[in-house]
């Protein structure tokens, strides 16, 4: 079965008249490794979409429609950190995230979800 | 082909297997062009459009070695990594493995009832063993006994895109072997 990240590679191929092959070409991963994505078997690295919107071209709302399918079908996030500091600042951040997570409501996910996105739009 | 695990399938005749080969070529839009895209027509037509149905690649390991492999309840085709890119490639023994696997999903496959394993002991007759059934249906498919102008083994695996060996024993199955 396929995860929903994985019916969205499919559906681009679709879209494309494309097969296993000629996404493998085009994004630079072998067949096994992306069939293996799509039904879950390998987690979905960090940045595999971004490699896929670039390679295929996506517009903002295929974009976004694909890491959304991306995070759905995740259950761990990366955070890349370079510096101690920013490691240690990683760390605390992610390791009091995990924990308040579980006990945030569905309203308080809601508000973080629009605070961050209008960071985003002020951002572009 | 790996005979060594054979399933007990419904007896079918071999005219029966070709009839199910033919229709699905002509389905498929292939009556009059003797080359068969088999990649393209699992992947795209098959598993694109019926989306129950998963084709996927799997690295040697994931595959325990085998070629090919099809879920007995018809959830997925899948072909070894190697094997999918010579067929890919037009290579005749791994097009003809990933028909062999579509004659499993097509003759074979069912959800409520999977088909049995045949114990080692067995002694399967070909028409009732499902390996040989898809090795039917995959030489029937690719080798479309109406569109074969040639009697000559080479010839017929060029035009058709399968093995040398493929096409001889087509051409012999037939009696249109030159001699």
């Amino acid at each position: 079965m396929a995860t929903i990240f994985g019916k969205e590679l499919r559906k681009l191929r679709i879209d494309n008249d494309e097969r296993l092959l000629e996404m493998s070409r085009r994004i630079g991963k072998s067949a096994a490794f992306i069939s293996a994505v799509e039904r879950g078997t390998k987690k979905i690295p960090t940045d595999f979409e971004e490699v896929v919107i670039s390679a295929y071209n996506l517009a903002a709302d295929g974009a976004v429609k694909l890491r959304r399918a991306a995070d759905r079908s995740r259950d761990a996030f990366t955070l890349n950190a370079n510096t101690d500091l920013a490691r240690d600042t990683a760390g605390l951040m992610a390791r009091r995230m995990s924990s308040r997570m579980k006990s945030l409501s569905d309203d308080e996910l809601q508000q973080i979800i629009a605070i961050l996105k209008k960071g985003d739009q002020s951002r572009e | 082909m790996n005979n060594t695990h054979d399933f007990r399938a419904k007896p079918l005749k071999w005219a029966q297997v070709d009839a199910i080969a033919n229709n699905f070529r002509r389905d498929t839009g292939f009556s009059v062009t003797p080359y068969f895209p088999i990649v393209d027509v699992v992947e795209k037509i098959i598993a694109y459009r019926f989306e129950e149905i998963d084709f996927e690649v799997c690295t040697d390991s994931e595959m325990d070695g085998a070629y090919g492999l099809t879920c007995p309840q018809g959830g997925f085709i899948r072909i070894r990594e190697d094997v999918y890119s010579e067929a890919c490639a037009g290579n005749g023994r791994a097009r003809f493995t990933v028909a062999h696997e579509l004659g499993h999903l097509l003759l074979h496959a069912d959800p409520e009832k999977p088909l049995a394993r045949a114990s080692s002991t067995e002694n399967l007759k070909p028409f009732q063993s499902a390996e040989s059934q898809a090795n039917r249906f995959a030489s029937s498919l690719l080798v479309s006994e109406e569109l074969i102008t040639s009697n000559i083994p080479e010839e017929v695996a060029k035009v058709f895109g399968v093995s040398n060996e493929t096409a001889f024993y087509r051409l012999k199955n037939l009696g249109r072997l030159s001699s």
